[in-house]
């Protein structure tokens, strides 16, 4: 017999004082103690509530750490394993040849024309990045239910913005906040750095604006049901 | 039964239990691997979720969830990647049980 909504919503108290946060790991723990508790109900039926729940308890490791960090790995390796395939599908030939000329026009147009044009490219990445955090953002955390905490949300915002954020930090070496002391504008080697890190950062942040929201979507249709984002 | 023994053998054992029984939940693949065994193999909770996170972030194993009632349920399925792994690990498996057996009684040998 199925348990009442008021023996389901105690398992999810008792979960929640153990220290789990996230509402879809405790999901998962939910069902696996109620599957417990109805079995052990038919076994052991002069047993109250409580006695049923502190059996299918003791099951659990004291410590849900363990647990939780498990499903962050899985959660960084399915996102890694998804980017991945992203690049896999983007870098085909029509989108390479523009993406290589894009990079080109950049390298070349640093050359010949100067800094402006370099400079103008870092201010639009720069706008573009603020931009897409706060899409992101929004896009992950607004949901129907914004006070409760989703793994699942919280490692798709950190895994996007990080890859955002991580060639950007190249820009650092090269001391682009101080362009008049940097070499970023004289060297070559430097203009090649700083292109790649445009195009990239404006490859990523196109991903992110088009096809990841997509990916985090069909994801949530499929393992998250009870999770509805606003946008 | 020492549950050191069974650590390196789960992954293996969860994903044979999906090869033959198609789609299955957590709980379910306990009391599945407790029933085969007569009660000598138990999986605690707190290496088969791990396990199962594992899996599933290697993309051997799909999940699907879906609503029991007042709760919900995640449902575990074996990927093509899957399939193709088992094959692999059962092979490594037979040979490892064999080289016991070879270690253990020396006289069959």
């Amino acid at each position: 017999m199925l348990l009442t909504n008021q023996e389901i919503k105690r398992i999810f108290i008792a979960i929640q004082k153990k220290g789990v946060k996230y509402i879809d790991v405790q999901h998962e723990i939910v069902d696996h103690i109620a599957s417990d508790i109805e079995l052990s109900k038919e076994r052991f039926p002069i047993w109250n509530f409580e006695q049923h729940l502190e059996t299918a308890l003791s099951g659990f490791p004291k410590d849900f750490k363990k647990l939780i960090r498990s499903k962050e790995k899985s959660m960084n390796r399915f996102w890694q394993r998804k980017t991945l395939d992203y690049i896999k599908l983007y870098f085909q030939f029509p989108v390479i040849l523009f993406t290589v000329l894009l990079y080109i026009s950049i390298v070349m147009g640093t050359i010949i024309y100067g800094k402006l044009v370099l400079g103008s490219s870092l201010v639009i990445m720069l706008l573009l990045i603020i931009f897409t955090i706060y899409k992101t953002y929004t896009n992950a955390y607004y949901s129907s239910e914004k006070e409760k905490k989703y793994l699942v949300l919280k490692m798709f915002f950190g895994q996007t913005t990080t890859m955002i954020l991580l060639p950007t930090s190249l820009l650092n070496i090269l001391q682009v906040f101080k362009p008049e002391e940097s070499s970023l504008f004289t060297q070559h080697w430097a203009i090649y750095i700083a292109s790649g890190v445009v195009v990239f950062t404006l490859i990523w942040c196109h991903a992110c604006l088009t096809a990841f929201p997509k990916m985090l979507h069909r994801e949530l249709q499929s393992k998250y049901p009870y999770l509805t984002l606003a946008n | 039964m020492n549950p050191k023994l069974l650590r390196g053998s789960l992954d293996t054992i969860i994903i044979k239990l999906l090869n033959d029984n198609g789609e299955m939940y957590g709980y379910e693949i306990t009391q599945k691997v407790k029933e085969l065994t007569g009660d000598t193999i138990k999986i605690t909770e707190g290496a088969l979720y791990p396990s199962l996170h594992k899996l599933e972030g290697k993309g051997v194993l799909a999940v699907e969830t879906r609503s029991i009632g007042n709760r919900y349920r995640k449902y575990y399925s074996i990927t093509k990647q899957g399939k193709s792994e088992l094959a692999t690990m059962l092979e490594d498996m037979k040979a490892y049980m064999q080289s016991m057996e070879l270690l253990l009684n020396p006289k069959l040998a």
